[in-house]
């Protein structure tokens, strides 16, 4: 079981992580490769992090983001699996990946609702010009970074915590059962092998 | 424009897509990246600035790297003193406009779609080449954050680099430098990526499924079929549904 302070350390780095991927600088921090492992180590399994992050790497490797769309987002994805399988069997592996990619769609969804939602900002700053009162410019950028933050520290938190009582609750009849496990087995050796396929076919476009 | 304006101009430019809309875009970071360089341009003259600010706050969007050099070009015809409001609101305007969508497809095909996924490929390829070393005790666990470091340094030299030379440029050569950026062939680059990508990829897979003895011919056939599908415009995630379906029933029938 993941502890409530580590569950929170967790949520709040993960949350600053995830600023990096739209909201601030874009220095591909947020990238799996490195979210990985920093919230392995975080959970004191760098080894796991790293294998994670390198495996969603490859898997969204062909997502690429065009003009205003809004990619899934796959630090939020790395995040949670890694939390979640940190420190566990290794077939956890497998089943926090499982469980935590469909987490990509559902914060893109989330990620469009934010963005909507972001104009109503708009009026405010315009009227704070046209008064004369540029320091709102600035306090609607910060507001902005704040309700990011917040939006996937929130996010994460609820995430972690839920789908972490599903995986413990379910971990040992995954593992009580040869034929799974093999089949995770086969499964964790092919998913590199996907993404490899998934970036050879973006790049032979 | 006094350098201090410039510098904290640059910084903020970070913060380019903080309030990112549907309905503008980057607009507000835009205006707050130049507004001290406004400020500057404009002194006390109230009105003046009110119209400039107001101005920046309409429609902008482009790629976050390349904005640098739209935010330099902007600062750049804002303070020619020569020109009459007027022509210099439509100059920025169009400059704006124009300018945004062809260096945003540039910086989409050079950063998203080639840049970034090779350096996620060396990355995550030496992980798989080198798990089993990485997962020996001898390796402790600054071993381990080598490769998210040289992932970030591989990637960012050139996207620092093209941030702070596409604004200095920018202030330096005026309208010049689209002919400089057009001239650094981009796309030249991305074709020699493109190619040294895929020697990369194909040999990260050849040696990852010659050192699996076990699964060889699954590992060609995952690959082949996978490939056939994404070349078919089947989503990544539904192969991936797939590929966890078909392995764990593969697992019950060893």
């Amino acid at each position: 079981m993941i502890a409530e302070f580590e569950l929170i350390k967790i949520a709040f780095v993960g949350g600053l992580i995830s600023l990096d991927a739209t909201v601030f600088g874009q220095f591909m921090i947020s990238r799996p490769i490195v979210a990985g492992p920093v919230i392995g180590w975080l959970c004191g399994d760098v080894k796991t992090g790293l294998l994670i992050g390198a495996l969603i790497e490859l898997l969204w490797v062909g997502v690429v983001p065009v003009g205003v769309g809004v990619p899934p987002d796959s630090a939020i994805v790395c995040i949670v699996a890694t939390a979640l399988a940190a420190n566990k069997a290794p077939a956890a592996v497998a089943i926090a990946i499982i469980f935590s990619v469909p987490l990509g769609i559902l914060s893109k969804r989330l990620d469009i609702a934010h963005r909507k939602w972001n104009r109503i900002f708009l009026p405010v700053i315009e009227n704070g010009i046209k008064s004369g009162r540029y320091y709102i410019l600035t306090f609607v950028i910060w507001l902005g970074v704040f309700l990011s933050f917040i939006k996937s520290f929130l996010f994460l938190l609820v995430c972690i915590f839920l789908f972490n009582a599903i995986l413990v609750y379910i971990l040992p009849f995954v593992i009580s059962s040869p034929a799974v496990v093999r089949g995770l087995q086969v499964f964790m050796f092919a998913l590199p092998v996907l993404g490899l396929a998934s970036f050879l076919a973006s790049f032979t476009k | 424009m006094k350098n201090c304006n410039i510098i904290r101009t640059f910084f903020r430019s970070f913060l380019l897509q903080a309030v990112w809309n549907f309905e503008r875009m980057q607009n507000v970071g835009f205006l707050y990246s130049i507004i001290p360089c406004l400020k500057e341009i404009y002194g006390t003259d109230e009105n003046r600035l009110k119209n400039a600010a107001i101005r920046h706050f309409d429609f902008f969007n482009t790629h976050p790297y390349i904005a640098n050099t739209i935010i330099a070009l902007t600062l750049v015809l804002e303070d020619e003193k020569t020109v009459n409001e007027e022509t210099k609101s439509q100059q920025i305007k169009s400059l704006k406009l124009h300018l945004g969508g062809p260096l945003a497809a540039i910086g989409d095909t050079f950063f998203w779609s080639r840049l970034r996924p090779l350096c996620g490929l060396l990355a995550a390829g030496y992980v798989f080449l080198q798990y089993e070393t990485l997962n020996q005790v001898q390796c402790d666990t600054s071993c381990h954050f080598l490769v998210p470091l040289a992932f970030i340094f591989l990637y960012n030299t050139p996207h620092i680099f093209f941030r702070f030379f596409g604004f200095w440029l920018g202030l330096k050569y005026k309208t010049d430098v689209v002919k400089i950026i057009t001239n650094v062939r981009l796309q030249k680059i991305s074709e020699i990526i493109r190619i040294v990508g895929i020697f990369i990829c194909i040999f990260v897979l050849v040696a990852y499924i010659i050192t699996s003895e076990k699964y060889r011919v699954a590992g060609a056939l995952v690959f082949l079929t996978s490939f056939i599908l994404i070349k078919k415009n089947v989503s990544v995630i539904s192969i991936f549904w797939g590929l966890i379906v078909g392995c764990v029933g593969i697992g019950f029938l060893m």
